[in-house]
């Protein structure tokens, strides 16, 4: 009978929104420290667990490169690359087996590598070409090169719309002034269709396409027949 | 006031719900490999292709349906003692992580990927809210009424 009239007292307390009774000793402070430390360490956890998760397949040359020739011009062996920014088996091959390359053959001076395009992927190839042409303008095709393949994403998602495209010129440091009016004026639009075009008369037909010395590499991903294709075009050299 | 914060359970049950069906649909989208309606505003489909879209190969907008199921989850819960202590933190803890990661997603929107998801921004927006209403909520509802009221069964 007690119990139930201080209930009904307590009730109508709470319902005045005060209580007469001594607040009772609250953990709310503790809680919501609690509840805080654990929320940013959810959200620590989720932005170190993408990073670390996320796949290594990036594409950086450490060679020196001269306009579309990465390594020595010097060097004896010529592989020509046909490749289109947007095709994603070109970014693996550049992640791997031209990455593989350049560390064992074009370092070393005994390969260089010519970039050549074939954009045939839509609208995003072309002008991602075409940046790239801008780019070369200024000496910068490789970084450029490195920089469009690393933001590959879905064909003709928006990854190479213009306005991306003159972000990651900015990106690279190139004089965006320069790129802009190069790119706007579509000064390489028809030197990079001439260029795809050369390309099919050689028979390309797809991309990535390699020739060591002019002639085609069957299967790229076979790293040890792409070495022996190399490897013999080198002694040949070495022969004559 | 406190007898309007009260009530905000129930607010936080409807905006929940709303971002469910958001993540819900972006999910969808991502695993039906549909493109997402995007009515012109931003980049929805470049946004969500990238790298940063997942995590470990789950994608973000599967992330999302889990938080917004566990808001509406503790939202409910909490309508049901509008002034229990515990209940209103796990709300506040979990509104909190989400528009945590929310920032940081929108960060990246903006300085990474120079693109904007209309879809991810409504998101944030309502976790911000959310996370501000659960904080007003913390700081107002009067700390002596911190249990729940009285059981009139008892």
């Amino acid at each position: 009978m007690k119990a139930s009239r201080s209930g009904r007292a307590s009730q109508a307390n709470w319902r005045r929104g005060r209580s007469r009774r001594p607040a009772p000793p609250t953990d709310r402070r503790k809680l919501v420290v609690f509840a805080g430390i654990a929320a940013v360490l959810v959200v620590a956890g989720l932005i170190v667990l993408g990073g670390v998760l996320r796949k290594d397949d990036t594409v950086q040359f450490a060679s020196p490169a001269e306009g579309f020739v990465l390594g020595s011009p010097d060097a004896p062996v010529l592989i020509t690359a046909w490749e289109d920014f947007q095709c994603p088996v070109c970014k693996t091959a550049n992640a791997s087996v031209l990455k593989q390359i350049d560390a064992e053959y074009v370092s070393t001076g005994k390969v260089r590598i010519q970039f050549r395009q074939f954009p045939f992927l839509g609208d995003e190839s072309a002008w991602a070409a075409e940046a790239s042409q801008c780019a070369a303008d200024q000496q910068m095709f490789w970084a450029y090169h490195d920089v469009l393949f690393n933001a590959q994403r879905a064909e003709n998602s928006g990854a190479f719309s213009k306005t991306h495209l003159k972000h990651m010129a900015a990106d690279v440091g190139l004089d965006t002034i320069a790129f802009e009016t190069c790119f706007d004026e579509g000064r390489h639009r028809d030197s990079v269709q001439a260029e795809k075009s050369e390309g099919a008369k050689l028979g390309v037909a797809g991309t990535p396409t390699f020739f060591v010395d002019g002639q085609r590499v069957a299967d790229w991903r076979d790293y040890a027949a792409f070495k022996t294709l190399i490897e013999r075009a080198l002694a040949k050299r070495d022969g004559s | 006031m406190s007898r309007l914060l009260t009530k905000l359970p129930y607010l936080f049950v409807l905006l929940g719900c709303i971002g469910l069906g958001i993540s819900v649909y972006l999910a969808a989208t991502h695993y039906g490999k549909k493109p997402i309606a995007c009515g012109g505003l931003g980049e929805c489909d470049y946004v969500n292709s990238s790298e940063y879209a997942s995590v470990g190969g789950v994608p973000v907008s599967l992330l999302g349906v889990g938080l917004y199921a566990s808001l509406v989850a503790s939202a409910l819960l909490w309508s049901r003692r509008p002034l229990d202590e515990k209940r209103m933190v796990l709300y506040w803890g979990l509104a909190l992580s989400g528009a945590g990661y929310a920032a940081y997603l929108t960060y990246v929107e903006l300085a990474v990927l120079h693109a904007i998801c209309v879809w991810c921004v409504v998101s944030a927006v309502l976790l911000a809210l959310s996370l501000a209403l659960a904080t007003a909520a913390l700081f107002l509802l009067p700390a002596s009424a911190t249990s729940a009221p009285p059981d009139r069964r008892r």
